[in-house]
């Protein structure tokens, strides 16, 4: 039987291997490693395949989600977001760099075990956190959602899922899940905060060369 | 820094500065009528008691020039009373003038030395009193002035002698008492928009402190807290290691106590303090800043205060250096060197690039006696905890330095800045800065289109009517005089006019060319001695346009115009075959008035200038005591909180003991608590605590999610009823709340998954409804 090569980061080593164990206990999943940085697991894995990585969204490396995000995705591996419960800003950055979705660790088992399981395949995961980050953005706009695409994202933001949705929109629940994809897709093109620009003292220093524009 | 130092008031206000700037006007005024009032003095003793005599005289003369000398630091009572014995003094001189000398004065000295300065108690109780008790002080000083002269003139008509110097009096102090309470009203207009500009600065900039002291404790609650009570709620990890993680977290919490909030200063701030620096220093550099984050909104972040000093010293001095080296010796070729200043501020820090295209240096070989770059930018930078600069310059290819803060990562505010609240930082709108400000100057302010201008005006016109006819002298072309008096008239009128800006120049040259009409035609009309008591009745008038062209702002103008005046009057002396003296003798009392108006309007364009730097930093203190104060409360605030709920479970975690199923599901109680205080955070009130504490022990699981950002729900209260009521009829299943972002019709949504699933809508009054 095919396995879902799955990986786990998160910095607080107890409950990275809490979890590691938990998804484990899924049938389709194989953890191929627990560690506590995107560094770490790029090393660790080298050239092998990773399907899905379960990146805690704060890790105290200094690392910034976006970048955790796009070091992991350029890997060829599929991101889903691991949080506390943390603040809507940093789930809008892991859903602009393109995560299949937000899940919460405080979630119970089966909900959590679902959430991997779907990843793994690929699926969008549309938590109420990560739905409310989304619906909750000043720059929501930018996405260009569609009337019914807003309504679905604003359904689940107040915690409803797929049936519930599909009932009171009149809906079918696939047609809902396809829109609940396409907002995970607009949201992602829109692109992402630009605090992660390089910092220019940074790199100056390490040059040890200031470059500046126009001058060769 | 204490507390009490923090809420240190600032009390520099535009009214105090004012009132001490008329103060010292007054005085000056004093000083120069006092002088120019000792020749009718010595020509009027009183022989029946000379000390009484000299004593009144002192008094006149003293006491406003003691005002002037006591303003910098008598108290406002002591002012006060200064004032109101002086204007006292006036009035029981006048009196005794009236009742004890009523006798008319040798001809030639017959304006007694008393009222030759009604003007000065007058000002100077406009300065300090209400404006109906200044008009009627005015009104009686000068109703006095008249009687007295009437009682002591010395001609053939006194009635009519004494009613045209009472209401010549009256037009002349009018104007500067009018003046005085303009300037007053104009500094108790800048005292108010100090105070909103002041208020709403120290608002914004502490909602932005609280945000980043709060972000900063989440993250310690999010990094610790909460991954500690997780695991050991969820029973998947040995309890020596959740002991360990708890007594770590516990420290943690106490660390947080004690490190002392540095005071820190907004990022826009030192940015306009860069560009005020480079004004100073360098005007042609260009000043960009780079504010990263996406589509143009800002993020306000703030920099330590320590960082900012040495940041805008090392820049000043990189400017300096820039300055005078980068052209070059062959700076007379004419070299232009680009200036540009780069501010960046990110998350990981703050950082200013100094650079220029000149003639460059190589930094090893600079010689140790030029400390400059060395000391005051490299030096100065690494003293600062995170701070650091380079520099690099090649002989011909220009210099960059750069001076930075960057704190280390993960350990302090700097990796919390993108996480502020991007859409709450925009709503609040950036302050001016105070170069921006249309400078508020007594020319811009000074309105002459009331009704109280109109009548000045209106007895100016009237005024010069009565002392023309008085002077009417037998013989003379009275063409002449009519047409001088128009011309005066009109010149009067022309400078009333309301306009715009600056005071156009063709209504100067207009204002002047008809002055200088009516004085020739005057003195073409008077015969060198026409023995009337006003007959130079045209150097006053034309005195006081002056003034009041002072006034709007043209003092170079006035003093141009009274120059010419002067000549005038001293052609026309030897003219008409008197020495050149008699004509200087008839312009040089004119040259008070004029003086005294010029410098109560250089002083009070100065002082406002002044006032407006003084009130910049003022804000900024403002601003930076409120950075620390809201840090401080929002810190001690969120502690309380997370102790409150934490501790004594953290507290029993920390004890290497196996945990009973009721002590784990204590902990994941505990642990969705805190995130409902982080996440939820208007909704973290009672009832709603208690309802969704009692859902959660009957196994409903509860989600609370907070979006409504800085604007919280306008009647929390009834909200939080709502949902209680809800949360209480929820026997199993699911419930989420959600508190929608400000900008939707509702306040908030609830989803119940329960026997029946419902979505429910709480709209703004609190009420319950199917959308």
């Amino acid at each position: 039987m095919h396995k879902f090569r799955v990986a786990l980061i998160d910095d607080h080593e107890i409950v990275a291997r809490g979890f590691a164990g938990l998804f484990a206990t899924l049938p389709q999943v194989e953890v191929v490693a627990t560690v506590a940085t995107v560094t770490d697991l790029l090393e660790q894995v080298g050239e092998s395949r990773v399907d899905l990585v379960i990146l805690d969204l704060r890790l105290s490396d200094g690392s910034t989600v976006t970048s955790n995000v796009d070091r992991l995705r350029a890997s060829g591996a599929a991101v889903l977001a691991f949080t506390g419960g943390d603040d809507a800003q940093l789930m809008r950055a892991a859903a602009r760099g393109g995560v299949l979705g937000v899940v919460r660790k405080s979630e119970p088992t089966d909900v959590l075990l679902d959430a991997v399981t779907r990843a793994a395949a690929g699926e969008t995961i549309a938590s109420t956190e990560w739905a409310a980050a989304l619906d909750g953005d000043p720059d929501l706009s930018d996405a260009g959602l569609s009337p019914r695409e807003r309504e679905v994202l604003s359904l689940y933001a107040a915690g409803a899922k797929a049936p519930l949705v599909a009932s009171h929109t009149g809906l079918s629940e696939l047609t809902v899940v396809d829109y609940i994809r396409r907002v995970r897709s607009k949201y992602e093109r829109v692109g992402r905060p630009a605090n992660t620009k390089i910092d220019l003292y940074k790199r100056a220093l390490e040059d040890g060369i200031l470059p500046v524009p126009g001058r060769s | 820094m204490t507390r009490h130092a923090v809420a240190r008031r600032v009390t520099r206000t535009a009214t105090a500065n004012l009132t001490r700037l008329l103060c010292i006007a007054v005085a000056c005024a004093a000083g120069i009528f006092g002088l120019l009032s000792i020749g009718s003095f010595l020509a009027q003793a009183w022989h029946p008691s000379p000390a009484v005599a000299a004593a009144a005289w002192a008094l006149s003369f003293g006491l406003p020039v003691a005002l002037g000398v006591c303003s910098g630091w008598g108290s406002p009572r002591l002012l006060r009373s200064l004032v109101a014995v002086q204007a006292l003094c006036f009035v029981l001189i006048a009196g005794f003038w009236l009742i004890m000398r009523g006798e008319p004065l040798p001809a030639g000295a017959d304006v007694p030395w008393s009222i030759t300065a009604t003007g000065v108690p007058c000002v100077a109780v406009a300065v300090f009193a209400r404006r109906r008790v200044a008009w009627s002080y005015t009104v009686l000083a000068c109703l006095l002035s008249g009687l007295v002269r009437f009682r002591t003139s010395a001609e053939t008509n006194p009635g009519l002698v004494g009613l045209a110097d009472g209401l010549y009096s009256l037009l002349l102090v009018s104007v500067f008492v009018a003046l005085t309470l303009a300037a007053r009203r104009g500094a108790a207009r800048v005292d108010e928009a100090t105070m909103l500009t002041r208020h709403a600065e120290a608002r914004r900039a502490a909602g932005v402190a609280r945000r980043q002291e709060r972000l900063r404790i989440d993250a310690l609650v999010h990094d610790s807290v909460i991954s500690t009570l997780l695991m050991a709620g969820l029973g998947r990890t040995p309890p020596a290691v959740v002991s360990e993680h708890a007594s770590k977290t516990l420290t943690q919490l106490d660390a947080l106590r004690t490190p002392p909030v540095e005071p820190v200063v907004l990022v826009s701030d030192v940015v306009r303090r860069l560009r005020r620096l480079s004004r100073q220093i360098a005007p042609d550099a260009v000043v960009e800043f780079d504010d990263p984050s996406r589509g143009g909104g800002f993020i306000e972040r703030t920099v330590p205060s320590v960082a900012v000093v040495a940041i805008l010293g090392a820049v000043g001095e990189a400017l300096r250096n820039s300055v005078a080296s980068a052209a070059g010796p062959a700076r007379a070729l004419g070299r232009r060197v680009r200036r540009t200043i780069q501010v960046t501020s990110t998350t990981d820090g703050f950082q200013v690039m100094v650079s220029d295209d000149g003639v460059g240096f190589d930094p090893d070989a600079v010689p140790p006696e030029r400390l400059g770059i060395a000391e005051s930018i490299v030096g100065r930078m690494e003293r600062v905890t995170h701070g650091a600069a380079n520099v690099r310059s090649h002989p011909g290819h220009g210099t960059d330095i750069v001076v930075a803060w960057v704190p280390a990562r993960g350990t302090s505010a700097a990796r919390l800045g993108p996480e502020v609240d991007r859409r709450a930082a925009k709503r609040l709108p950036e302050p001016a800065a105070p170069d921006d400000h249309e400078p508020i100057s007594l020319a811009r302010s000074l309105d002459l289109s009331t009704p109280l201008a109109r009548l000045i005006l209106a007895l100016f016109v009237l005024v010069h009517g009565v002392l023309a006819i008085i002077d009417v002298v037998p013989g003379r072309p009275l063409v002449l005089m009519v047409a001088a008096y128009l011309a005066i008239a009109f010149a009067a009128t022309s400078l009333m006019s309301p306009f715009d800006g600056p005071f156009p120049r063709s209504r100067i040259a207009l204002v002047l060319s008809l002055c200088g009409v009516g004085a020739v035609a005057m003195f073409g009309y008077l015969p060198a001695d026409s023995g009337a008591p006003f007959a130079h009745w045209h150097l006053g008038a034309i005195t006081l346009i002056l003034v009041v062209l002072a006034a709007r702002g043209q003092i170079r103008s006035a003093w141009l115009g009274y120059t010419v005046l002067a000549a005038l009057a001293v052609s026309w002396a030897v003219a008409s075959g008197q020495p050149a003296m008699a004509g200087f003798d008839l312009v040089i009392r004119h040259a008070g008035t004029l003086l005294a108006g010029t410098l109560f309007v250089v002083s009070l364009d100065r002082t406002e200038r002044t006032l407006r730097v003084l009130n910049h930093s003022d804000n900024l203190q403002a601003a930076m005591n409120a950075t620390t104060v809201a840090a401080i409360a929002e810190r001690e605030a969120e502690l309380v909180r997370v102790n409150l709920l934490a501790r004594p479970t953290l507290k029993r975690l920390a004890a290497p003991l196996a945990l009973t199923e009721a002590e784990r599901a204590q902990c994941l109680l505990v642990e969705a608590s805190l995130r409902d205080a982080i996440r939820g955070r208007s909704l973290f009130v009672e009832p709603v605590i208690s309802a969704v504490y009692a859902a959660r022990r009957r196994g409903v699981q509860v989600t609370v999610l907070d979006d409504s950002g800085e604007s919280q729900p306008e009647s929390p209260a009834a909200l939080a009823h709502t949902v209680a009521e809800v949360l209480d009829t929820v026997a199993h299943g699911r419930i989420t709340v959600r508190v929608l972002p400000a900008d939707r019709r509702d306040v908030a949504t609830l989803v119940v998954e329960s026997d029946t699933h419902s979505i429910l809508v709480v709209g703004a009054n609190g009420t319950l409804r199917t959308p």
